[in-house]
C-alpha cells in the first residue's frame, strides 16, 4: 500500500469517525443516567395545567392527591432557575423537605439543611468551583423578596463528584426556603408521588379524571398532568436510527472529509497507481484480482481508521474526561468538566463507523483502480 | 513489510477489542446515582445542566416541549442549543 495515501486516508477517517464515536458514547451514557432518574425517581409526577402550559400546583393539592386510594404519599417540591454571582452564573434550586431523606445523603459532603433552620443549602461541584463555594461558606443574597426581605445563604453541603451529572449546577434546600428565595408561599411546581405497588395506573387515572384545583387567585382552575415512568422510558431514544440529529450535525464535516479521502484515493497519486497497475496486469493479474486487491486495501484502511478512532474516543472519554468536547454536548459544562462525564461505548456505533469508512475509502479507491485495470497495460505502464 | 502491516492490524484489532469489552463489563452509573435520585425525587433526564433556554432539555417531567423545537423541517429538531447538537434528542411527552 502507498504509505502517505494510506496515512492521509486513515487521517481522514479518523477525523470524520472520532466525533461521532464521541458523540454516540455520551449519548448512551446519558441514556443510563437519564434511566436510572426515572427509576429511582418518584412513581408518578403531578405538575399543573392552565391554557395547556405548565404551571405551579396550590399546597392544597397535596391533601387531594394523598386522598386518592392507592397513594403512599406526596411530596411538595419546587425546581425553578436562580441567577447568581457577578458572572451571571445559572443555577437550579430544588426545595423538599429534605429531613426525611437522612437515608439518602451519602451523595453529599457536609450535611443535609436541618429541618427547622433556613437559609441552609447544599451545592453542586460545579457551583461550587465557579462561585468558590466551599462548606460554611455564605451566599449574599441573590433574590428578591419584598415580605420577608433577603438573606444570606449558608452552604452546608456540597454534593459529591461522582453523583449524576445534573447535579453540577444544583441547589438543594428546604422547600420552605425555595418559597422565600421565589417569593411563592402556597405553591409548588410539582409534588412527588409514592404509590402502593401495582396501583400507579390507578392513581394515574383517578387523578387525571377527578382532581382539579382553584389557582391562587381563586377565579381559575389547575387541571392536573401526571407523568408516570413509562411515558419517561418512551421518550428516551431507542437505537442509533433514532439519532437522526448525528447526521444533521456531522454530515457537512463528514462530506468534506470524504471528498478530500475521494481526492487522495482516486486523484493523488494516480499515476504511480496506474503504472504499478498495469505491471500487475503485465505479470498476469486480471482485472476483478486486481479491483479484490483494492477492496482488501480499503478494507485494511477503514479498519485501521475504526480501530484507531475507537481508541481515541475511549481515551478522550475515559482518561481525559471529555476535555474540550463534553462542553459541546452537554449545555453548562466547561472545557474541563466537574464531574466524571458519562459515557458508554459499545459495540453497534463503532460497527457504523467502520461501515461508514469502509464505503468512502472503497468508493474512491475502486473508481481509481478500475480506470487504471481496464487500460492496456502497455499504456498503463508508460 | 506485509507482515508488518498485518501485525500492526490485528494489534488495532485486539486493542479496539479489549476497549470493547472492558467498556461491556464497566458499571457506568455513578457510584451516587440512586442516592442523588431519591434525594431530590429524581430530577435531570436531558443533556442540559440548567433551566435556561430550556426547561425540557434538563427534564421533560418540568416543561411540555422544547420552544426551539422547529418541526419536522430539515434540521427542525436542532435549533435548541440544549439538546447536545440534537444527538440526545427526545421526543414531546404523550398528552393525556
Amino acid at each position: 500500500m502507498h504509505p502517505l495515501r494510506s496515512l492521509v486516508s486513515v487521517c481522514a477517517l479518523v477525523a470524520v469517525i472520532l466525533p461521532y464515536l464521541v458523540g454516540m458514547a455520551l449519548a448512551q451514557g446519558l441514556e443510563a443516567e437519564a434511566e436510572a432518574s426515572v427509576q429511582f425517581g418518584a412513581d408518578l409526577l403531578v405538575t399543573g395545567v392552565q391554557f395547556g402550559r405548565t404551571v405551579p400546583l396550590p399546597l392544597e393539592a397535596i391533601k387531594q392527591v394523598r386522598a386518592v386510594d392507592g397513594v403512599k404519599g406526596a411530596l411538595p417540591r419546587i425546581v425553578g432557575e436562580v441567577v447568581l454571582g457577578k458572572d451571571r452564573v445559572h443555577a437550579v434550586l430544588v426545595g423538599l423537605a429534605v429531613e426525611d431523606a437522612p437515608a439518602w445523603s451519602a451523595c453529599i459532603d457536609g450535611e443535609l439543611p436541618k429541618r427547622d433552620s433556613r437559609y441552609e443549602i447544599v451545592v453542586g461541584t460545579g457551583l461550587a468551583r465557579r462561585l468558590g463555594l466551599k462548606i460554611g461558606s455564605v451566599l449574599p443574597p441573590f433574590y428578591r423578596n419584598d415580605k420577608e426581605g433577603e438573606r444570606l445563604l449558608r452552604v452546608v453541603g456540597v454534593f459529591k463528584a461522582d453523583a449524576p451529572l445534573w447535579q453540577a449546577h444544583l441547589m438543594l434546600t428546604s422547600f420552605d426556603t425555595a418559597a422565600i428565595v421565589f417569593d411563592q408561599r402556597g405553591a409548588a411546581t410539582d409534588l412527588l408521588v409514592s404509590c402502593q405497588p401495582g396501583k400507579q395506573d390507578e392513581v394515574h387515572r383517578a387523578i387525571l379524571q377527578r382532581l382539579s384545583f382553584t389557582s391562587a387567585d381563586g377565579q381559575g382552575v389547575i387541571r392536573p398532568k401526571v407523568t408516570t415512568r413509562a411515558d419517561l422510558l418512551v421518550m428516551l431514544p431507542r437505537g442509533v436510527l433514532h439519532r437522526e440529529g448525528v447526521f444533521n450535525l456531522h454530515f457537512v464535516l463528514a462530506l468534506v472529509v470524504a471528498i478530500l479521502v475521494l481526492l487522495v484515493t482516486s486523484g493523488v497519486g494516480l499515476t504511480e497507481r496506474r503504472r504499478e497497475i498495469g505491471i500487475l496486469k503485465a505479470t498476469g493479474w486480471q482485472t476483478d484480482e486486481i479491483l479484490l486487491r483494492g477492496l482488501a486495501e480499503s478494507f485494511a484502511l477503514s479498519l485501521s481508521g475504526a480501530c484507531i478512532a475507537l481508541g481515541l474516543a475511549w481515551l478522550w472519554l475515559r482518561v481525559g474526561n471529555g476535555f474540550g468536547i463534553a462542553g459541546f454536548f452537554l449545555a453548562g459544562v466547561d472545557a474541563v468538566p466537574d464531574f466524571p462525564i458519562p459515557f458508554r461505548i459499545t459495540p453497534v456505533p463503532a460497527l457504523l463507523a467502520f461501515v461508514l469508512a469502509f464505503v468512502i475509502v472503497l468508493t474512491g479507491t475502486l473508481v481509481s483502480a478500475w480506470r487504471a485495470a481496464i487500460v492496456a497495460p502497455r499504456e498503463a505502464i508508460r | 513489510m506485509a507482515t508488518r502491516q498485518t501485525a500492526f492490524l490485528i494489534a488495532l484489532l485486539l486493542m479496539a477489542g479489549a476497549i470493547l469489552a472492558t467498556e461491556a463489563v464497566a458499571d457506568r452509573l455513578p457510584a451516587q446515582a440512586e442516592q442523588f435520585h431519591r434525594l431530590v425525587g429524581g430530577l435531570g433526564f436531558g443533556p442540559a445542566l440548567d433551566l435556561s433556554d430550556c426547561v425540557f432539555g434538563f427534564d421533560p417531567r418540568l416543561d411540555d416541549g422544547c420552544a426551539y423545537d422547529r418541526g419536522p423541517i430539515p434540521g427542525g429538531a436542532c435549533v435548541c442549543p440544549r439538546h447536545a447538537g440534537s444527538i440526545f434528542y427526545y421526543v414531546k411527552t404523550l398528552d393525556p
